[in-house]
């Protein structure tokens, strides 16, 4: 409703532009008084001032598309940048002092992108650095695109749809030295140290997350691209992660029980991002979700987005877990354990 | 060009064009305009550093409360306030101008040219601040974008993107020199911008509802004072200077006056110790509103005159001789009613202030000659009563000559003609004079010198036909003017003022006599530049009738003006001014429109030879490089072989692939040539880049032949 109803162009004063419209109105008050015609004159002037503002900003404002870039992985509470790419679609005229702003939820985030000068029939891109604090889903709406120019008098904006969403994983913490190496995900393997001894399978391209010692610097210099080595063993070590998400008995919204939820998600997330990065397949298991053992970038992708998302269930929702045994971790609200424990 | 340097320029020609507005309304004392001068003159080289504390700081500001106190002291012994208020206004300027560190000093030195010019509205409304208004909005346009530019950039420019860090702002000094931002047609482009509104200020000035509120004060502006006429006549000292070329009076008339016209001013009926003097006003009577005659009911054929009058420090309304009737305006909502008294002599005068304009009707055909030779009878006791006064210390002298001149003479006709003979003979027109104070001066004029300007010739036949008991009076006024073919009124100017005499012929009335030789009656117009001079005058006359005087009367002449020409009726006699003022209007348009085509050419061709000439000032770098069109082209022919260069492929590497190619030789010549221009700061001389567009030719012959 709200934005069937929404202004095409919205416009306030600047304080210059509030200076200015008491100026005029001064002047118009002492062209009135005294009769002066060369105060007319200047109120007129004044006021032409004001129109070729308006005129100047909406050429400036029209015609433009803006596009985002959303960055493939974003963590609560780290800084990341939003790609924000603007064209001027005119045949002729320049965009001058243009601001690209993110909406989100159709509010604007206050983080602005500026770009002075867009001339006519091209693209330019920027970004903005920015923070969110919490975990999870987070829906933009469009870009609010505004204007100063000509004289900094008023600022008009227009807003565009562009409907986006994000997903903030769960903040990063650092992994405990016991969480790294704990003797139960070894099973019957030995722990992945220092010169890892599995048979190489294959020579892939390299993702984020592999390690430097991996790669195959020889064929990466012939082929251009970084390239690192897959071995066989990768395939053999698993570790579980096991959430616990069942809601307490009379937990209430931003309760103590929340923010150690909160501290347990991330805990899981990092120990996620800590195994995958050292080649294991690692599994998620929630109530209410269960994403099985995998490999690779794409894995943690998945894990990452079921904890952004993971919020309370149901105490008698059935937590799904493998059957046999499976080392691994069971994170709660009271912290982490070795899952056989 | 630089921005930083051109920001500075553009806001020191913003305060010259204001301070300049406030100038021509000679009310700054030259004192103060020098020293202002001089201040902006030396601020022009001081260039403060923004990164440095500001010491001077206190003792400027401790300049500024001294010269408020100064300005208030003044203001309470009497002075001129409104001098004060401007030189504190030049104070805070000079301020500004030396401490201009940041943005926000010209944002403030924009709003103190601001009221500059508000200023200059009041002390000066000729048409000199048309020019200054005009440059001003040109320059305020270009300020006001610079500042809005300057802060932007400030605000807003980042240096780094990086997660990891935090944005760092790109050093401001390096962006303010920096060439690319502003250009020619940058500038040429937001000029295009003044003019439109400039034109919506003049449209809005027309439309705007002249209601006068008249809230506190009923200001009115004096206007600058011609100093000159006056309304006393004093002989022995300085003449009229003939070659003033102040506009005194501008005169519409329906055509070329065949003849000179005499626009007859104040009447002197006094004389004493040489000196004429007005002593009828007591008896003049106030003129309703509406046609009123004048004088002595004079019949038509009447001349109408429209005549606007420049401010002047005198009463007196002007009208051809003889004023037979005036259109006593009424006045409207916002303009006061013209009250004009007139006197028993015909004398006309108006309480005002400023430029007024008003119609007058006279008969300007004098009664024959055979009807002056006629007139014989008694002296109407209205007539001899004031005008047959001769001062009780006349010397004898000039009653014997008096009385030499009237001997065998018995009419008026007869009388008058006897002294114009002997004055017109024996006397010489001059104004180069040198009187001995022991003299009387009609005396020394008569019987010494017998040289004189025009007063000592009028002055010497009034009374001479004083002594005679011929009823005469002496009358101030202009005489010819200069017709303005462009704007079809006559100019009458400062140096065409005269004196002249009326003599009263029994049964016929008072009639217009001239003793002054033809050599000394008519102003010498310039000769040079008389297009101009007429061009000029012909734009201060439409300034003033319709800028300076335009009020709620004329904005309801031009709405019925514009319901008849919508209705298709044609304009009335009385709306005849408006169509000369659509006429001019439209070919302002006319030459506005020229002008802006003009500049649009000017601005077209410069960025063709720009182009040409290669990498321009303002945003025109990489894309039209003649070394990236020429790389280009060989990337295209390249294609068309099946050869096209990859996205992430940098041109040597490019190059280095096709290395078995029959043109690599070409390739890589045109490749290091294209690193060398765009990069290597090369200046691309003409044979360097024709041996590059060879080269793409050769290899574009080489495909073709493969």
């Amino acid at each position: 409703m709200r934005r069937r109803f929404r202004l095409p162009r919205s416009i306030r004063p600047t304080r210059d532009g509030w200076i200015y419209v008491g100026v005029t109105l001064g002047v118009g008050f002492a062209a009135l008084n005294t009769q002066n015609n060369l105060l007319y004159l200047i109120l007129g002037m004044l006021l032409s001032i004001i129109m070729a503002s308006s005129v100047l900003s909406e050429m400036s404002l029209r015609h433009l598309q803006v596009s985002r870039q959303v960055p493939t992985r974003v963590f609560a509470g780290r800084p990341f940048l939003m790609g924000v790419g603007l064209k001027n679609t005119k045949q002729r005229f320049p965009s001058f002092s243009v601001e690209v702003e993110d909406l989100v939820e159709e509010k604007p985030l206050e983080k602005r992108c500026y770009f002075l000068k867009l001339p006519a029939g091209r693209r330019q891109q920027t970004s903005y650095r920015h923070r969110l604090a919490r975990r999870g889903t987070y829906r933009f709406t469009g870009f609010r695109i505004s204007t100063k120019f000509p004289f900094s008098l008023f600022r008009k904006w227009r807003d565009v749809d562009l409907g986006g969403e994000l997903v903030v994983f769960p903040e990063l913490v650092p992994v405990a030295p016991w969480q790294r190496a704990t003797p139960a995900l070894a099973g019957d393997q030995a722990l992945p140290r220092t010169g890892r001894t599995g048979d190489v399978h294959g020579i892939r391209e390299f993702r984020q997350g592999d390690a430097a010692r991996d790669i195959h610097w020889r064929k990466s210099a012939i082929d251009g691209r970084l390239m690192v080595r897959e071995r066989e063993d990768e395939s053999r070590r698993r570790a579980l992660l096991v959430v616990d998400n069942a809601r307490p008995p009379g937990a209430a919204p931003d309760s103590r029980e929340d923010a150690s939820f909160e501290r347990a998600v991330s805990l899981a997330a990092s120990l996620a991002a800590h195994y995958v990065a050292l080649g294991f397949a690692v599994g998620l298991s929630m109530r209410g979700a269960a994403i099985p053992a995998a490999h690779g970038p794409a894995q943690l992708d998945r894990l990452l987005r079921a904890l952004a998302l993971a919020g309370w269930a149901d105490p008698h929702v059935a937590h799904p877990m493998p059957s046999g045994h499976t080392p691994g971790f069971r994170i709660g609200r009271d912290g982490v354990r070795p899952l056989e424990a | 060009m630089r921005f930083r340097s051109t920001h500075k320029l553009i806001v020191y020609l913003l305060v010259a064009t204001a301070f300049v507005s406030l100038l021509l309304g000679e009310e700054v004392p030259p004192a103060l305009t020098v020293l202002f001068s001089l201040a902006v003159v030396a601020s022009w080289f001081s260039e403060p550093d923004p990164r440095t504390p500001d010491r001077g700081a206190l003792w400027w500001n401790l300049g500024v409360i001294a010269a408020l106190g100064l300005v208030v002291a003044d203001a309470l012994r009497g002075g001129v306030v409104m001098v004060g208020i401007v030189g504190f206004l030049l104070m805070l300027t000079v301020n500004r101008l030396f401490n201009r560190r940041t943005n926000n000093e010209y944002r403030q030195l924009i709003i103190l040219s601001f009221f500059m010019l508000m200023l200059g509205t009041l002390l000066n409304n000729g048409l000199s601040f048309l020019p200054c208004f005009l440059v001003y909005i040109v320059l305020l346009t270009w300020n006001l974008v610079f500042v809005h530019l300057r802060r932007e950039m400030e605000e807003n420019y980042l240096l780094k993107h990086s997660e990891a860090q935090r944005s760092e702002r790109v050093e401001v000094e390096r962006i303010l020199n920096s060439r690319r931002v502003v250009g020619g047609s940058f500038l040429g482009g937001t000029s295009l911008l003044s003019l439109g509104v400039f034109l919506s200020a003049t449209v809005f000035f027309a439309l705007a509802p002249r209601i006068g509120l008249g809230f506190f004060l009923g200001i009115a502006r004096p206007g600058a004072l011609l100093a000159g006429f006056s309304e006393r006549i004093t002989l022995g000292q300085h003449g009229v200077i003939k070659d003033n070329p102040q506009v005194v009076l501008r005169v519409e008339l329906k055509e070329r006056p065949t003849a000179p016209l005499r626009f007859r001013g104040a009447v002197f009926d006094r004389y004493q110790a040489g000196s004429w003097q007005h002593s009828l006003t007591a008896r003049g009577r106030r003129l309703p509103s509406g046609r009123q005659p004048i004088g002595e009911g004079r019949p038509p054929p009447w001349l109408a005159q429209d005549v606007f009058l420049e401010p002047l420090d005198s009463t007196i309304l002007f009208a051809a001789d003889r004023p037979a009737a005036i259109d006593v305006p009424e006045g409207g909502p916002t303009s006061p009613p013209l009250d004009v008294i007139v006197g028993d002599d015909g004398e006309l005068r108006a309480r005002r202030v400023g430029a007024v304009r008003y119609r007058v009707f006279s008969a300007v055909e004098p009664p024959s000659d055979r009807s002056l030779r006629a007139a014989r009878g008694p002296i109407p006791g209205s007539a001899g009563t004031d005008n047959l006064q001769l001062p009780p210390d006349l010397p004898r002298s000039v009653l014997e000559l008096a009385d030499r001149l009237a001997r065998g003479r018995q009419t008026v006709a007869e009388k008058v003609e006897s002294v114009l003979g002997t004055l017109r003979r024996d006397y010489v027109y001059s104004v180069d004079l040198v009187h001995d104070p022991r003299l009387d001066p009609l005396e020394e004029f008569l019987f010494v010198t017998r040289r004189g300007h025009c007063e000592y010739f009028s002055t010497a036949m009034a009374v001479l036909l004083r002594a005679m008991n011929v009823p005469a009076r002496n009358v101030n006024g202009f005489l010819g003017g200069e017709w303005n073919a462009l704007g079809g009124f006559l100019a009458v100017r400062h140096g065409d003022a005269h004196s002249w005499v009326e003599v009263f012929y029994p049964g016929v009335g008072w009639v217009t006599q001239d003793p002054t030789p033809p050599s000394g009656r008519l102003a010498v117009s310039g000769a040079g530049f008389a297009t101009l001079r007429f061009a000029l005058d012909t734009l201060r006359h439409h300034w003033l009738r319709w800028v300076v005087d335009y009020n709620l009367e004329k904005q309801a002449g031009a709405a019925r003006a514009l319901a008849r020409v919508l209705r298709g009726k044609p304009l009335s006699r009385g709306m005849a001014g408006w169509r000369e003022a659509g006429e001019a209007i439209a070919g302002s348009m006319v030459w506005l429109l020229g002008a802006a085509v003009a500049a649009w050419a000017v601005w077209r061709i410069q960025r063709r030879l720009r182009r040409r000439r290669g990498p321009a000032l303002f945003a025109r770098e990489a894309p039209h490089h003649p070394a990236l069109r020429a790389y280009r082209r060989m990337l295209a022919l390249l294609a068309r072989q099946g050869l096209a260069k990859r996205p992430a492929e940098t041109p040597r590497e490019f190059a280095e692939r096709l290395h078995d190619h029959p043109g690599a030789v070409l390739v890589a010549r045109v490749t290091d040539a294209y690193y060398r221009l765009r990069f290597g700061g090369a200046t691309g001389d003409p044979p360097e880049i024709e041996a590059l567009w060879a080269d793409v030719a050769r290899l574009r012959a080489l495909g073709t032949s493969g």
